[in-house]
């Protein structure tokens, strides 16, 4: 955490780099810095599949379209092994290997404009000023399209998931307990790709049933330290954590699962986040834009459970 | 495996009034439309379901948008199913968000999706009829000039230089973006 004064450095060395002709791609760049960081550290998407830098190489060029494309392969499933007799032969089958493409959109932030004069009279970090509310809302809409996403494989509880056939949404009922999370938990492996979740993702309000639990729930000083401090844990039940306060997506006391990213799909990013700034007389416009591409390949590493 | 689109059969080419950043777009998710909706349609903004969706053609008051995107862009969707309904992938990306200009902004516009069956002059007014079912897939938001009646028929257009073969060997119309409101009833 930068004290009061080296914020007030960095605030003159940017105005300073913002007024000098050829140095306003320093104060883009610190900006641009200052936002990735943000960036990775706050949305829950990227940090249950964490996006993997695609450059122009990698791309997959397409007869009918000029915009981005990257083909997937998918792992071919073949028949099962059998046991035979002696002198027989076994079946033939031609492998054939499914692919899927990841299409690419630009996320953009509203367009800000300021008078550079009323810039000056801040006392905080000029960066987090410029760039706060944009983050936030490139993180809204990122997390969006994944829950949306989701929510498409997922429908319905009790409903087979899209892609799989496999129940991987359920109910349960008896709210949050030692008993029915562990019961939560066997939802996944239960389908027939056997994957283990690895990470949760609950809202903030979902996540205090957990305080609730007692020493025998728990288990000795844990709930005396939850108890005492809340809940600062992010590994549990052997599966990372992930809270956050986005009740609009994440519905109180739903619990989301993810099997670990390559077992689920691709997020792809073309296009980091980047702060386009310029400065026309004392006029300064700036908006935050990105270009990322994602697809679930495999829909079993996905599950929700509603706590009744 | 289907006939590829190569990107300049269905299209707009926005010879005056963009790109720039004052320019006037608008984005939206596409309604439900019984067709795959090409680049260079005309639709029109409505709530359905509370949620803002394009769908074709303009009725009434409607403002005219006229896509950049089609309802099949690589930007736009990544079908997750086969014909058959076999799963592919699910999207995250991308959201199905389409956009487009919008009437109202000062453009000209060269556009293949017009009914090249008429005769068109400079000074012609242009509507463009709605249509959202299967039936509809070579009418809903194609331009026209036939019975266009100020203040009835919603205008989208005025023709300018007309109907001609473009350099990609479409036939495109060349219009300038005006609206005038149809009959509000």
């Amino acid at each position: 955490m930068p004290t009061q004064q080296e914020i007030q450095l960095l605030n003159e060395t940017l105005f300073e780099q913002l007024d000098t002709p050829g140095m306003q791609k320093q104060a883009v760049d610190a900006v641009n810095d200052f936002t990735r960081t943000k960036m990775r550290e706050d949305g829950f998407y990227r940090r249950i599949m964490p996006p993997l830098t695609i450059t122009n190489d990698e791309l997959d060029r397409q007869v009918d379209t000029d915009k981005p494309v990257k083909v997937v392969d998918k792992e071919p499933d073949s028949p099962a092994a059998v046991s035979i007799p002696f002198a027989t032969l076994p079946v033939n089958f031609y492998i054939r290997g499914p692919r899927y493409r990841v299409m690419f959109d630009r996320i953009v932030s509203p367009r800000a404009v300021k008078d550079v004069d009323e810039l000056r009279t801040y006392v905080m970090d000029i960066r987090q000023v410029l760039s706060d509310n944009m983050i936030k809302d490139m993180l809204a809409e990122e997390d969006g399209k994944f829950m949306a996403a989701i929510n498409a494989v997922l429908p319905t509880a009790g409903a087979p998931a899209v892609g799989s056939g496999e129940v991987q949404y359920e109910e349960i009922y008896g709210g949050i307990t030692r008993e029915t999370l562990v019961d939560a938990l066997k939802i996944m492996p239960r389908t027939a790709s056997h994957f283990e979740v690895e990470t949760c993702l609950v809202n903030n309000l979902t996540i205090k049933e957990l305080l609730k639990f007692g020493r025998d729930e728990m288990g000795g000083d844990f709930s005396q330290d939850i108890i005492k401090n809340g809940w600062a844990e992010t590994n549990f039940l052997n599966c990372r954590w992930i809270v956050t306060i986005k009740t609009g997506l994440v519905p109180t006391d739903s619990l989301f699962m993810f099997a670990s990213p390559k077992f689920i799909g691709k997020n792809y990013e073309l296009e980091p986040t980047t702060m386009y700034i310029r400065r026309e007389a004392y006029m300064l416009e700036y908006f935050a834009y990105e270009t990322t591409g994602g697809s679930f390949g495999h829909t079993n590493g996905l599950a929700r459970v509603d706590f009744k | 495996m289907s006939a590829p689109d190569l990107p300049f059969e269905h299209a707009i080419d926005i010879k005056k009034g963009w790109f720039d950043m004052a320019s006037l777009d608008y984005s939206a998710k596409l309604g439900t439309v019984g067709y795959t909706l090409p680049r260079g349609r005309v639709v029109h903004l409505e709530h359905v379901n509370g949620k803002e969706v394009f769908l074709p053609g303009v009725r009434k008051t409607d403002v005219a948008i006229f896509l950049l995107n089609g309802a099949n862009d690589a930007d736009v969707s990544n079908d997750g199913t086969t014909a058959s309904g076999k799963f592919v992938q699910q999207a995250i990306s991308p959201s199905g968000k389409m956009s487009g200009v919008v009437a109202t902004g000062g453009y000209e516009i060269d556009s293949t999706e017009f009914d090249s069956s008429r005769s068109y002059v400079a000074g012609d007014l242009l509507t463009a009829p709605t249509g959202a079912g299967s039936g509809a897939a070579s009418t809903g938001g194609v331009l026209t000039n036939a019975s266009v009646v100020q203040f009835v028929a919603p205008v989208v257009g005025v023709v300018s230089s007309g109907k001609h073969v473009n350099h990609n060997g479409v036939s495109t119309l060349s219009f300038w973006s005006v609206w005038l409101p149809g009959s509000a009833s």
